[in-house]
């Protein structure tokens, strides 16, 4: 019955007339949101989290229709609306929604939970030949809404990459935030890959090459001096 | 008789409807190379000219690694039809001394030699094609697709968008498949599309791609990239631009009314899977109704390639410190000669520069996103701009993440 409320826009019908829409119906909408294709990487934010309000300062500013979205992603909407404002109140709700995801995978619950879906690889695998398939964290470049994609970070080559489907690229990277992952290996030190001085070696007919050979040697000092710094502190 | 079967199969369906019957005349038409190449799994390869395979100086070597090589060969140059009518093919396979040899004519046509043949066929043009790279006009034409982004872009954000060539892990075939290697962070990564990851490395081999870039230097982008008319492109920009324009693509599908996001049947699946292959710079599948200016909009997109920058992990706009047991160890392995070393860079490499271009979509953005608690982040977020005069603030960045939790 709610579903039909929610849909107001006529794409979603299908949901209602389809056989499994009745159990589509009943679950709530961050768990619909959440099986939308290319929603994978967000993860479900606690009721409890959701309904304390003390959680949501300040996003009634940043965030149409605040009231509405609000009452759409905690299932408690009841007035009848226009389909064009249905559209909104829908994009709103996504917005606010990841706008709390951004809040919520940094306390304790939302980073333990990312932590699962890391140990999953649900985020995807590092395409670097040489990190070995080593599972990835969403990351933002921006905490600013509406600036830059999700990109994902990789622990082992510490570096950011695009995510390879066109269906994560347009997911704001704000809702990730610029925090993650660092955030994450901080609290959960064990989920640190090992570290490996693995490199790729350009090489013709066997031969290294000149030009790249010098810029590792070089690549290779930056390393050993920030080695012997690390370990000169650690000797303190 | 397997291949001309697929061969048919795989062609358009006017194509082998207006040559009927007459299958020679089908198969005269498109040579093997041709077919081979124009597989979809195969867009990589280079179709070798056929006078450089018929050159014996060019195959030196390989009978020895190809087994029933001579037939692998005469398939590859379409020798085939006529060996069988003249009778000289049994002769051939006998001097080629290969499995095939002893069986006589009878095996030629059963279906499992031809697979065999086949099979070695796709070995040895692999091998040809290897050695063919290394050739001038080899090197010309890939470098030519390269430029095109042919074969898609560096998946890595701080490359901005350069592009990649295949190239192997060893000579030997059989061991591993295809890599893609950035001249820009000279960085091996696997192939994104599914269909080219069961490409055996061998086909390019490990020489290809450094000679590539060794004789035509002015390939590799440098650390700095600028537009036409002498500004700097910030890589920052151009994420931003490509965020914008995949929302907008999106907003534009589902005004259309296709279901974008809804799990949807297969089919769509496969549509966007398809066009992933460079999601921003190749705007051929995505957009039907572009016409001419869209292909010159596609063109240049093609050719913009951002600066290089070398990421730097921040936690609340902090940068994490080194000291700390999971901090920042792999510095070194992005530096490039241009930029500065990491300790003295500071945030020079993300902001520096650049830092004002990319400070001002920060403030067109508008309204600001608060994380946390507000002041945490008014401090992360000047943090971020101010972060070229701050040298050492790594220090309270271990503190901060105990800070945030303990107020949550």
């Amino acid at each position: 019955m709610f579903r039909s409320l929610r849909h107001g826009g006529g794409r979603d019908l299908q949901h209602t007339e389809s056989p499994e829409g009745s159990d589509v119906s009943n679950s709530s909408w961050v768990e619909w949101f959440l099986s939308l294709r290319g929603n994978e990487f967000f993860c479900e934010v606690d009721e409890e989290y959701l309904l304390d309000r003390f959680n949501l300062a300040g996003l009634n500013a940043e965030v149409k229709h605040y009231n509405f979205a609000y009452d759409l992603i905690t299932d408690a909407i009841e007035e009848d609306l226009q389909p064009a404002m249905w559209d909104e109140v829908e994009k709103s709700a996504r917005h606010l929604y990841g706008l709390i995801h951004a809040r919520f995978v940094l306390t304790n619950r939302g980073l333990s939970k990312m932590l699962e879906k890391l140990k999953l690889a649900e985020f995807g695998r590092c395409p670097r030949v040489l990190c070995h398939n080593q599972a990835v964290l969403p990351v933002g470049l921006s905490d600013i809404c509406g600036n830059k994609g999700v990109k994902l970070y990789c622990p082992r080559c510490e570096d950011v990459y695009s995510p390879p489907s066109r269906k994560h690229a347009v997911i704001d990277g704000a809702y990730f935030t610029t925090s993650l992952p660092h955030m994450l290996l901080q609290m959960f030190p064990t989920a640190m890959p090992p570290k490996s001085n693995e490199r790729y070696v350009p090489r013709i007919f066997g031969f290294r090459l000149h030009q790249s050979a010098e810029e590792q040697r070089k690549q290779d000092q930056i390393r050993e001096e920030a080695a012997r710094r690390v370990q000169a502190y650690v000797e303190e | 008789m397997t291949l001309r079967g697929r061969m048919d199969r795989d062609l358009p369906p006017d194509f082998s409807d207006s040559s009927g019957s007459v299958s020679n005349a089908s198969s005269s038409e498109v040579t093997w190379i041709v077919w081979y190449c124009s597989l979809p799994e195969h867009e990589f390869f280079l179709e070798v000219p056929e006078d450089y395979i018929e050159d014996e100086f060019n195959l030196a070597g390989l009978s020895t690694l190809v087994p029933l090589y001579n037939e692998a060969l005469d398939m590859i140059l379409d020798l085939e039809a006529e060996s069988d009518e003249s009778g000289s093919e049994p002769s051939r396979s006998g001097g080629g001394g290969g499995g095939g040899g002893g069986g006589g004519g009878g095996t030629h046509t059963s279906p499992s030699h031809m697979r065999m043949v086949e099979s070695s066929a796709e070995v040895l043009y692999g091998l040809i094609h290897a050695r063919y790279l290394l050739t001038k006009s080899g090197l010309y034409n890939m470098g030519e697709r390269f430029r095109m982004k042919y074969f898609g872009q560096c998946p890595r954000a701080g490359c901005g968008g350069c592009g990649v060539v295949p190239c192997g892990r060893t000579d030997v075939p059989g061991i591993d498949t295809i890599k893609m290697y950035c001249p820009r962070c000279g960085d091996l990564y696997h192939p994104k599309q599914a269909r080219h990851q069961t490409i055996d490395g061998a086909y390019f081999g490990t020489t290809f791609s450094s000679l590539l870039f060794l004789s035509h230097p002015q390939l590799v982008p440098g650390v700095f990239s600028y537009t036409g008319d002498g500004r700097r492109r910030d890589a920052r920009d151009l994420e931003h631009e490509a965020f914008v324009r995949a929302q907008a693509r999106r907003a534009e599908q589902s005004a259309g009314g296709i279901v974008y996001d809804s799990e949807s049947g297969p089919e769509s699946d496969d549509l966007e899977d398809e066009s992933d292959y460079d999601s921003d710079s190749v705007g051929s599948g995505d957009s039907g109704g572009g016409g001419g200016g869209g292909d010159a909009r596609a063109a240049a997109r093609r050719e913009a390639i951002a600066d290089y920058w070398v990421y730097e992990p921040t936690i609340f706009g902090f940068r994490v410190s080194e000291r700390a047991r999971t901090g920042p160890r792999m510095q070194w392995l992005r530096w490039k000669a241009g930029l500065r070393e990491p300790h003295a860079r500071c945030a020079a490499a993300i902001a520096g520069p650049a830092g004002a271009a990319a400070a001002q979509p920060r403030g067109k953005a508008g309204a600001l996103h608060r994380l946390g608690s507000s002041a945490e982040d008014g401090l992360g977020s000047q943090m971020d701009q101010d972060m070229d005069e701050e040298g050492e603030v790594d220090e309270d960045a271990a503190a901060a993440p105990a800070a945030a939790v303990a107020a949550q």
